[in-house]
């Protein structure tokens, strides 16, 4: 750990207030008049079955997915409009954006071009140094697409040490990784919640953490019978109009 | 954005094979007017503008299916989407990589075709200059049509669809930049068209692409 320079700054105040959210995909509800709010040392699990509509939330949160009802408000701005918001904000999806015709220090130095922030917390030394800690050192110059799946989620997840941000929001950073690679992703999480940084994310395996979690769990449920009547009535009425 | 123009660039260096597509495929069509229609130096002369304009199109078109799907599908866009930089500046990277990898080349690459097509030697520098002005159109509108297909299972045959009718006045104004001046007329008014639909698709098409990538990435 202490062979990686990563910030310690303290992280400034803020909050994440999720309000009346509403979400439907194919005549099922994923989530309805959800709301809760992500403060500084915030460790919040969003848990649910698969196809609960996990990842369609944390893409909410995050703003690619407005295709919700609902609003999302950083520090009572919409997150829309939030500058503040896409500065302070790492998101790591299920797709990490890692390219396989690029080497692993490439790939990681577009991620973090990429993000734009307005004072960047890296060096290419620093990143060299973040990928032996994640012990992706001796492949530092090989193509992604002769990497594991483990280790190209490593050279996203590299990006946990790089970046100066209060909330990362992760879909399913533990996916691929060995117990080692968990362990290591699991303390830097913890640590950066105790930095005063907030952590939204999913996984189906769970590891210990000696921290207080918070729990977000999706129910999704099929539409109301009056409702899915309603839109059948509607449809056959189409129907009828087009015949 | 420098970031994206070097990345796109390094990838296409890496997959040279996509680069030389569109430019075979130019080659292809060019090369089998004279020995389908006629070998006769005066007809070929007499078509050549056209053949190498809707040549060039074609090329560009060939290219546009892929231009966001590996960024789409490994989730590079994503990360686009929420930089802290303007979507508009994004698109318009994108657009310049696409632009360096397919109308570059195949501008340059045309003199050579040119000659197939019996071209005058004297002539080859404006069939350059009005595919350079024009190329950067195709690749502006077809980064639009690219993203509003995104995601769609069968964009495939859609996308020409969509922008074909709006390649239209480009393919005009660009093969009668050449022809006109083959016959010795002024081209000062085709080319001030070509420049004028630069201009308004520099300023266009970007919002229109940052707005559809937007709506094609919410799921």
């Amino acid at each position: 750990m202490n062979s990686v320079t990563h910030s310690q700054h303290i992280k400034p105040n803020f909050s994440l207030v999720v309000k009346q959210l509403f979400c439907e995909r194919e005549f099922r509800v994923l989530f309805q008049q959800l709301s809760f709010e992500v403060k500084n040392q915030d460790l919040i699990w969003v848990s649910g079955c698969n196809g609960a509509g996990k990842s369609s939330l944390l893409r909410a949160l995050v703003g690619i997915n407005t295709d919700i009802e609902g609003e999302v408000q950083w520090n009572d701005c919409s997150i829309e409009k939030s500058e503040d918001f896409r500065h302070n904000l790492l998101y790591i999806g299920h797709q990490s954006g890692v390219k396989a015709a690029l080497t692993a220090e490439e790939n990681l130095a577009w991620l973090l071009d990429c993000a734009c922030r307005p004072k960047p917390s890296y060096s290419s030394t620093s990143i060299q140094q973040a990928l032996n800690h994640l012990k992706l050192g001796p492949f530092i110059n090989k193509p992604a697409a002769e990497l594991s799946a483990g280790q190209k989620r490593r050279i996203a997840l590299a990006r946990l040490w790089l970046e100066d941000c209060a909330l990362w929001v992760l879909d399913e950073p533990f996916t691929a990784l060995d117990a080692e690679g968990i362990e290591q992703v699991k303390e830097r999480i913890v640590e950066h919640v105790h930095q005063g940084g907030a952590v939204v994310f999913t996984t189906h395996q769970m590891p210990e953490f000696h921290y207080k979690l918070k729990q977000v769990h999706l129910t999704p449920s099929e539409l109301s019978p009056i409702n899915a009547q309603q839109d059948q009535e509607l449809e056959s009425g189409n129907l009828r109009c087009t015949l | 954005m420098y970031a994206l123009v070097k990345r796109d660039l390094l990838l296409a260096y890496r997959q040279r094979g996509f680069l030389l597509n569109p430019l075979v495929f130019f080659w292809i069509i060019v090369g089998l007017f004279p020995l389908s229609i006629t070998p006769d130096p005066l007809l070929l002369r007499l078509m050549g503008p056209g053949v190498l304009w809707m040549a060039a199109l074609l090329a560009t078109l060939l290219a546009l299916e892929v231009l966001f799907r590996s960024d789409y599908e490994d989730g590079s866009l994503e990360q686009i989407l929420i930089s802290s930089g303007s979507l508009f500046s994004w698109v318009l990277a994108k657009t310049a990589a696409h632009w360096l990898v397919t109308g570059l080349p195949l501008s340059l690459f045309a003199p050579l075709l040119a000659v197939i097509m019996q071209i005058p030697v004297e002539q080859t520098p404006i069939v350059v200059v009005s595919l350079l002005i024009g190329t950067p159109i195709l690749s502006l509108i077809g980064t639009f049509g690219s993203a509003l297909t995104l995601g769609l299972k069968r964009g495939g045959m859609l996308l020409p669809l969509l922008i074909l009718p709006l390649y239209i006045p480009v393919l005009v104004f660009g093969s009668s930049v050449i022809s006109k001046y083959a016959q010795q007329l002024p081209v000062t008014q085709p080319l001030a068209f070509l420049g004028a639909l630069l201009a308004v698709s520099l300023l266009v098409t970007p919002l229109a692409t940052a707005f559809a990538l937007r709506v094609s990435l919410s799921r």
